[in-house]
């Protein structure tokens, strides 16, 4: 699936453009991570993705199809969700926050049934947390929530997955555990979008870097080519030593102030 | 495994509803024994000998039966209108009392009642300024960025004291001699003043709300995801918060109209539903009622046979009602400490 998207602008208050004439194009056999100062239209963007804001100008296609006439359902199955904090007012236990994302495929008056249930404990399974599957949300560790977070965007079948800055309240263990799955995900086919303020994990955890300066698109190319060309200098201003390492069986990325 | 234990849950709770009602309809100035009830109550059903006198028999069918079903009826009703304003504010602390909108809904009754209107009509003017209330906390909280329960409670305490205050500006008004009296015990909050066109109206009112609520009593669940995640599933929460809104305030409005301003219960009972079946709506809607019901079925024997005169339910719930806000106050300042 190819999202293209094509001289976008959004505004929140008139003159003041958070997002102006932004072209690139998505796919789901990619990675893609979006790093861009504070307010650098990150969120506006996933915002615009998900209908809840509408641009001022431009278009969105997904496989050639405008945006703009995608039902609510049908939208569910092009892009679920994961925000950066995900917080439930109520005890809910793992089954129940995972099978909220079947919701779209259930009739008004229906609730669940056992082979969603069953769908939803195989993923569980995969994810190597099916143990978890009737504790309460609230008293997993952050790695697990973020996990079954993972795992109810999975469940709810799109082709994408947009994850505002998922690394953002993990401890660094979890942080790579976290990107390790997404990684994972993408080589099955599930297009990853997410965003960080990490330049070493977006490089390493990336096939596709967009970074957004003052709301236009900087750059968007493979992580190699960013480094090559100095961009993430030019982003955040500042001198950066970066090299790739290899690591026995892995190049990686390390990236320093200077 | 999960779902063999709630199916258990459900049952006790329903086992708990029974023996309530069993002994609402025991307990009162006129005692009536166990085997005594049985028969009467078999007698509605099929014809045996009687052996019960026939003093037994009024106080049952027409003093206890209509008492106990209203009862049922009205901490059913407060108990599901509160969870689903917790729900639709995603908020444990959220109920109609917190929020002002039972004391809007008190107002408008009480204005009902001035102009001498019959039970129709305070209903109807208790449900428009329930809404009203409701609208006036939405209002506020979309000005206000930071959305937490301090907001929502602040927030609550303001209508509140507002519809509180026209309320007593309505009693400064009122006939001394005849509307006043009417209007104080009307707002005590009592079921012992009700008349057999009332309970016909607060359960028709009481199923044309909760039968669509429990109906789609999952998706009641989807309120607790944030826009941004209930969009992307595809997830229409504008209607559900509309459908919920909407069934609370009308199961508010007829329980104020019907028996007056009988708090807490709305606050209490969803947070003892969630403890005993979980918090997913599909179970904890059936179970709120069903302990709703059951308590407020019990708090009422107890209003009616403690002392020689009855004692407003409204007080009696807000003994219990009281201290277990202050309980989740404290667990919710816990939550948050870091």
């Amino acid at each position: 699936m190819n999202i293209d998207i094509e001289r976008l602008s959004f505004s929140y208050k008139e003159g003041k453009e958070v997002l102006s004439e932004t072209s690139f194009s998505l796919s789901n056999a990619d990675m893609t991570v979006l790093l861009g100062r504070n307010g650098a239209g990150k969120s506006t963007l996933f915002k615009i993705f998900l209908k809840m804001l509408s641009p001022k100008e431009g278009r969105i296609a997904i496989d050639g199809k405008e945006l703009s006439s995608f039902g609510s359902r049908e939208l569910s199955r092009v892009f679920s969700y994961i925000p950066q904090s995900s917080y439930m007012e109520f005890p809910y236990t793992v089954m129940d926050t995972l099978l909220m994302a079947k919701a779209s495929t259930l009739s008004l008056f229906s609730a669940p049934k056992k082979e969603n249930e069953d769908e939803a404990v195989e993923i569980l399974n995969s994810f190597g947390i099916g143990h978890l599957a009737f504790r309460i949300m609230d008293n997993l560790s952050g790695g697990e929530k973020q996990l079954v977070l993972i795992a109810r965007a999975l469940l709810q079948n799109s082709a994408f997955i947009i994850l505002d800055e998922p690394t953002s309240n993990l401890d660094y263990g979890n942080q790579l555990m976290v990107l390790e799955k997404l990684k994972e995900l993408n080589r099955n086919g599930v297009g990853i979008i997410y965003s960080t303020h990490n330049p070493e994990l977006a490089l390493t955890y990336s096939s596709k870097i967009l970074t957004l300066n003052r709301g236009k698109i900087a750059t968007y190319s493979s992580p190699d080519k960013l480094v090559e060309e100095s961009k993430l200098e030019e982003l955040y201003g500042r001198k950066l030593y970066i090299r790739k390492v290899f690591t026995g069986e892995n190049e990686r990325y390390v990236c320093a102030p200077m | 495994m999960a779902k063999e234990k709630k199916g258990r849950k459900i049952i006790i709770l329903l086992v708990i509803f029974l023996l309530s009602i069993i002994i609402s309809f025991q307990i009162g100035r006129y005692p009536i024994g166990p085997i005594e009830l049985v028969k009467i109550l078999i007698s509605m059903v099929i014809e045996i000998p009687q052996t019960w006198s026939d003093q037994a028999e009024t106080v049952v069918f027409n003093i206890r039966l209509p008492r106990v079903i209203l009862s049922f009826i009205i901490g059913s009703s407060l108990a599901l209108s509160g969870l689903l304003l917790q729900q639709v504010f995603n908020n444990p602390m959220a109920s109609q009392d917190v929020l002002g909108s039972s004391s809007a809904s008190a107002f408008g009754a009480s204005l009902a009642l001035l102009t001498g209107a019959g039970y129709f009509a305070v209903s109807i003017s208790a449900f428009l300024f329930g809404i009203l209330s409701l609208l006036l906390i939405i209002g506020i909280s979309s000005k206000i960025k930071k959305q937490d329960t301090l907001t929502l409670i602040l927030s609550g305490i303001m209508v509140s004291s507002l519809f509180s205050s026209a309320t007593s500006f309505i009693k400064l008004v009122a006939d001394t001699e005849d509307t006043l009296p009417a209007i104080t015990y009307f707002l005590m909050g009592s079921l012992s003043s009700f008349r057999s066109s009332d309970l016909i109206l607060v359960f028709t009112v009481a199923i044309a709300a909760s039968l669509p609520i429990l109906l789609i009593s999952w998706r009641i669940n989807l309120l607790s995801l944030s826009e941004e995640e209930a969009k992307s599933m595809g997830v229409n929460t504008a209607m559900l918060r509309l459908a919920s809104i909407g069934a609370a305030t009308l199961l508010t409005a007829a329980s104020v109209a019907c028996s007056g301003q009988i708090g807490w219960v709305g606050l209490v009972i969803p947070h003892f539903s969630r403890m005993i079946v979980g918090s997913n709506t599909r179970e904890s809607i059936p179970a709120a009622m069903l302990l709703g019901a059951s308590f407020l079925t019990v708090v009422d024997t107890i209003a009616r046979s403690i002392s020689t005169s009855e004692i407003p339910l409204g007080i009696l719930t807000s003994f219990v009602g009281a201290p277990f806000f202050l309980y989740l106050i404290i667990r919710e300042a816990k939550k948050h400490e870091y």
